[in-house]
């Protein structure tokens, strides 16, 4: 399937990956709890073509429920559905358009937030979240796969470092999630030759400094994150957990290490959600910037977390082609 | 060159000739896109309360929407071996069936079954289920169900659709 006959946007309109993302701390939701019509707004600037659903096993429990809704609020189903392990990553065939200012409403039955820091609950840090993945689409544009140009085949790293939580979370204070975290790190890529185009991502966590209590339990994320295109417009509703954005698929022989072992170069959640590809792929014309934030999601070692590295750095390893003119 | 394109997010997906993967995306290709179907699932059972006992069977019929088609399921599992038989109702085609084992690890079968063809119900629009189970215990309640992916016409095309 060459790119001639990949997916195209109507004509006249412009497509550009976005994601949704609905926070279960943020919503204010308890565990065991059933929370009908829960809704996330579209914004008023593009129409949202759903392609998936993911994350739902981290807010709801193994035998809990899910059931959404269609922009004229028909059910998707005829009965509430079990997540599982089987429904965690929900592909949406055929793709569903919500027009600007709606609403994707959905209902959660016997919720279960997965938090961070093993059975330590007096601080948890929430990583408890539903992204709704496909792309936003605007008129009058059109898409920049136009011109006569060759791919070379390109990636390249970027590293962000962060450390732990700030100290102001008290132990027993409650919770947070990645919302409610202000210190964000930025890295950024200036394109300063050739256009570049990103079509996937990966987030390498190293925690070289870790010890063996200090290890976030497999299939966590170290960090929330958020994308921008070229215009520096957010990408994502809100920080959304890495493993939602990258690719878990490693590239040659990652250590992934157990719960209470020291991991080192470990590929986030190698095989949750197989949802690292950047689609259509984002195009970074000559003197933009590719730009990640990302928020912490490790504890501090002043709070009696479980795990709380001292030091962690998010890797970014970005894939795609170079544009040569021709 | 890679080769995505929003309808599997997966980048090891290749489209490679013959393939399996290739071969059912592809045919799901046309659909994909309408605009006078939207997605629709059906869970069987509907209650979390029904207890499939050992080596017995659970049968359920489902009525869908005339021209629905369905082109694959979720089976939901936590422990215990079942077989499946997804048919037509009115024919008896047999759309899909199998044997599923959670084995150790329920994992082994999360995601989507996606179905080599996607498969038109007849204009009876029934669809019947049959869950065996190949246990030598009773299943447990909330543990199992079957998530039919269906897409289903739009109000207003089915009768443009005779």
């Amino acid at each position: 399937m060459g790119e001639d006959v990949c997916y195209q946007p109507p004509v006249g309109y412009v497509d550009e990956p976005y994601m949704y993302v609905y926070d279960a701390f943020q919503a204010g939701l308890t565990d065991g709890g059933t929370y009908l019509n829960q809704t996330v707004q579209i914004t008023g600037d593009y129409d949202f073509v759903l392609r998936r659903i993911v994350g739902l096993d981290s807010v709801i429990a193994p035998t809990g429920q899910f059931r959404w809704r269609g922009p004229n609020g028909e059910n998707t189903s005829n009965a509430p559905v079990t997540v599982g392990t089987a429904q965690r990553d929900q592909l949406v065939l055929p793709e569903v358009v919500f027009p600007r200012t709606s609403q994707i409403a959905f209902d959660l039955y016997n919720t279960q937030r997965r938090y961070a820091n093993g059975n330590n609950a007096l601080v948890p840090v929430y990583q408890s979240q539903i992204g709704f993945a496909g792309v936003r689409r605007r008129q009058h544009g059109v898409m920049p796969t136009a011109g006569n140009f060759r791919r070379i085949p390109y990636q390249t790293l970027l590293t962000l470092q962060a450390y732990g939580q700030p100290a102001v979370i008290a132990a027993g204070a409650g919770g947070f999630g990645p919302q409610s975290v202000g210190n964000a790190l930025t890295a950024s890529l200036t394109i300063d030759n050739y256009d570049l185009e990103v079509c996937m991502l990966q987030f390498v966590d190293t925690n070289s400094l870790q010890t063996g209590a200090g290890v976030i339990p497999n299939g966590l994320n170290y960090f929330a994150v958020t994308l921008y295109n070229s215009a520096l417009s957010a990408l994502t509703s809100g920080y959304v957990l890495s493993q939602f954005v990258s690719d878990g698929v490693p590239f040659g022989p990652v250590s992934l290490g157990t719960p209470g072992q020291v991991q080192s170069n470990t590929v986030v959640s190698p095989t949750l959600y197989s949802i690292g590809a950047l689609v259509p792929p984002l195009v970074y014309p000559k003197e933009t910037q590719f730009r990640v934030s990302a928020v912490s999601l490790m504890g501090n070692a002043s709070v009696p977390y479980l795990w709380s590295p001292t030091t962690a750095s998010l890797n970014i390893l970005l894939t795609g082609f170079q544009r040569i003119p021709c | 060159m890679l080769t995505i394109d929003g309808f599997d997010y997966n980048i090891n997906y290749r489209a490679l000739c013959g393939y399996y993967d290739s071969a059912i995306l592809d045919q799901l290709d046309a659909i994909r896109k309408t605009n006078n179907y939207q997605p629709k699932y059906y869970a069987v059972p509907e209650s979390g309360s029904v207890v499939v006992p050992a080596y017995g069977a659970y049968e359920y019929q489902v009525q869908v929407m005339r021209g629905t088609v369905i082109w694959g399921f979720v089976f939901y599992n936590a422990s215990g071996a079942y077989s499946y038989n997804i048919f037509d109702s009115l024919t008896g085609r047999v759309a899909s069936d199998g044997v599923l084992s959670s084995g150790t690890s329920p994992s082994q079968w999360q995601g989507q079954v996606i179905f080599p063809t996607a498969y038109f119900v007849d204009a009876a629009g029934l669809l019947s289920v049959e869950i065996g189970s190949l246990a030598s215990t009773d299943s447990t309640v909330n543990t199992l169900q079957m998530v039919l992916l269906c897409l289903e016409p739009v109000k207003g095309c089915v009768d443009l659709c005779q």
